[in-house]
């Protein structure tokens, strides 16, 4: 685009900008999710990560995920990962997030406990810890009733260099509704 | 020369009534002087003891000053000032090309000085020689030690000089306020990489009229706060300033403002000016102020996801100073800390436009991020709208409808 493409709009704010569009959430307006599903197909701990177009991302449940298809309680989120590394004590300092824990796509942020199960929430992304979602940590519901909004498990900052290689090796939006359709 | 650079001066084009004269020598002329003077004192010792010192004797740079501004003075119709009162500099810069290898003289004369000098780079960037420096290095330095390393009295030089001279001016302020009336547009160049992903800005639409019309190297732009590429500026519009550096015209008259206003609001519809008048140096210091602390105003489109009562929109209009705390919206935790920050909304008003849209009017504090007060950010940002209305509520556009700060300032005259 150039000069002559962008007009001036002096007009009132509904009629600045195209009211047709259809109404989406803030999940679904600013950010594209890439899934992650469980190898395990009875066990399906199917992950999914939303990218926002800056690059930040939250680790979230994929709508396959048994909690949300089952509708299943969680007992607690627990962060205490191994005895020395409790991600809920995680510091990021600054601009540059100096301090966040180092995260592999296959590093674990949580264990989710549930009645007969206990899921593994992994990083998803190599990225750098920015926090775990506090709301979820003191009310887990929200985990299952806004996977994608409030109940997002964390936020990370995925590394600049890996990160075009990681959003190959997960699937689209597309490529996961289709093999989620085919095994119903 | 001199005639040349009267000339320059004459058809530079700078509207300045003042100037100053002033000469730049080449520093070996320090180390010359001293074997002068160490000549002088050896042959005259009988003439000179007691009745002449070093520092008696004037500097040719001094000299020079008594004589020559005050003959460009005539020629060129600007009165010399010395110091840094006036505004238009001519600098006449003489140089040797021997000048560099005849000061490292200095290097066996104070050796340890100029070695470590010469190791701290990031020090002495400019050069480890200054005149100052040779002068007090000198002090130092015994008259045999010198006489080893340097000839008394000095040899004659074999090259001719250069004579070169620059002009410069001090920059002035033009400030303003500036209105953007589109969604495409970001306030300055936005760049991922090195590649543009905006062909234009404010900046340079209004920037690159104001270089043109002033005749200035470069225009810096300041703004007291700026929006988001999809956000309008309306009202008054965005109080900002452009430093002019090196400017031709400095001087501008009521029709030149009316000029300038209108050169810059002919270029492209979508940005407008207007208030455009010269601003003090100091008075630039309020911008910053402003965006730290004025409050704003705003008007949000909102959309709820289901229908919502009238009744139940309308209670927003009765919050009075509603305190927010703020996480760092997730959209801007790339480049900002994450840190909670207190913000104020100090009052709302709405205006329903359909079951499910409504106009929201929003005074809040300097700093509130507007979007995150309707959507709530995943509950960063708390209260919001949703929790507040009990319905999701997200934001469809945004308009800033006044920036509360009192500008430009104009200086009374003195």
């Amino acid at each position: 685009s150039d000069l002559s493409s962008i007009k001036a709009n002096k007009g009132p704010i509904e009629d600045s900008i195209d009211l047709t569009e259809k109404y989406q959430s803030v999940t679904e307006r600013y950010y594209t999710p890439y899934y992650k599903i469980d190898e395990d197909r009875t066990r399906k701990n199917d992950l999914c990560l939303q990218l926002h177009s800056n690059r930040i991302s939250l680790v979230t449940l994929a709508p396959s995920h048994p909690i949300l298809t089952k509708n299943l309680q969680i007992k607690e989120v627990d962060c205490q990962v191994t005895k020395s590394l409790d991600r809920k004590k995680n510091k990021a300092v600054g601009k540059g997030k100096k301090g966040g824990q180092n995260l592999d796509p296959t590093s674990i942020l949580c264990h989710l406990e549930t009645e007969d199960a206990r899921y593994a929430v992994e990083a998803i992304a190599p990225s750098k810890l920015i926090c775990m979602n506090k709301l979820v940590l003191d009310n887990p519901s929200l985990i299952r009733n806004r996977p994608d909004a409030e109940g997002h498990i964390a936020i990370l900052l995925p590394y600049l260099g890996q990160i075009e290689e990681c959003k190959a090796s997960l699937l689209s939006k597309e490529a996961y509704d289709k093999i989620i359709s085919e095994e119903r | 020369k001199m005639q040349q650079i009267i000339n320059s001066i004459k058809t530079s084009g700078y509207d300045a009534d003042r100037f100053t004269l002033s000469i730049s020598l080449p520093i070996s002329l320090s180390i010359r002087e001293h074997s002068l003077w160490l000549y002088y004192e050896k042959e005259g010792k009988e003439i000179l003891e007691g009745k002449l010192k070093k520092e008696d004797i004037v500097p040719l740079k001094q000299i020079w000053k008594y004589i020559y501004p005050h003959n460009v003075t005539s020629e060129v119709g600007l009165i010399h000032e010395s110091g840094d009162t006036a505004d238009f500099f001519v600098e006449l810069v003489i140089q040797w090309e021997k000048d560099e290898i005849e000061m490292q003289v200095m290097e066996r004369l104070c050796p340890k000085e100029y070695k470590e000098r010469a190791k701290k780079t990031n020090v002495y960037n400019m050069g480890v020689y200054s005149r100052q420096g040779v002068d007090n290095s000198l002090g130092s330095v015994s008259h045999t030690k010198f006489m080893e390393e340097f000839s008394v009295p000095p040899p004659v030089p074999d090259t001719p000089f250069q004579l070169d001279f620059r002009m410069s001016r001090s920059s002035i302020w033009l400030g303003g306020r500036y209105c953007k009336y589109t969604r495409e547009l970001p306030q300055t160049p936005w760049l991922i990489k090195g590649v543009r992903k905006c062909f234009s800005s404010v900046e340079e639409l209004i920037g690159d009229k104001v270089k043109e019309f002033l005749d200035c190297e470069q225009v810096k732009f300041l703004a007291s706060g700026r929006e988001d590429v999809d956000v309008r500026m309306l009202g008054s519009g965005r109080p900002f300033a452009f430093e002019c550096v090196n400017s031709k015209k400095t001087k501008l008259s009521q029709s030149d403002f009316e000029d300038l206003t209108k050169l810059i609001n002919d270029h492209h519809k979508a940005v407008q000016v207007n208030s455009l008048a010269l601003v003090s140096k100091s008075s630039i210091k309020r911008l910053k102020q402003g965006e730290e602390e004025k409050r704003k105003q705003y008007t949000a489109l909102c959309i709820t996801k289901d229908p919502y009562e009238l009744e139940n929109i309308k209670k927003l209009e009765e919050f009075k100073d509603l305190v927010l705390k703020q996480e760092t919206p997730i959209r801007v935790l790339h480049r900002r800390a994450n840190a909670i920050r207190d913000k104020i909304v100090h009052s709302m008003t709405v205006t329903q436009l359909n079951s499910t849209l409504f106009k929201l009017g929003v005074i809040s504090s300097a700093g509130t991020y507007i979007k995150e007060l309707v959507h709530g950010d995943f509950e960063r940002t708390k209260p919001n709208l949703c929790s507040i209305l009990g319905v999701d509520t997200d934001i469809l556009a945004l308009d800033v409808t006044e920036v509360f700060l009192e500008w430009p300032l104009v200086e009374k005259e003195a």
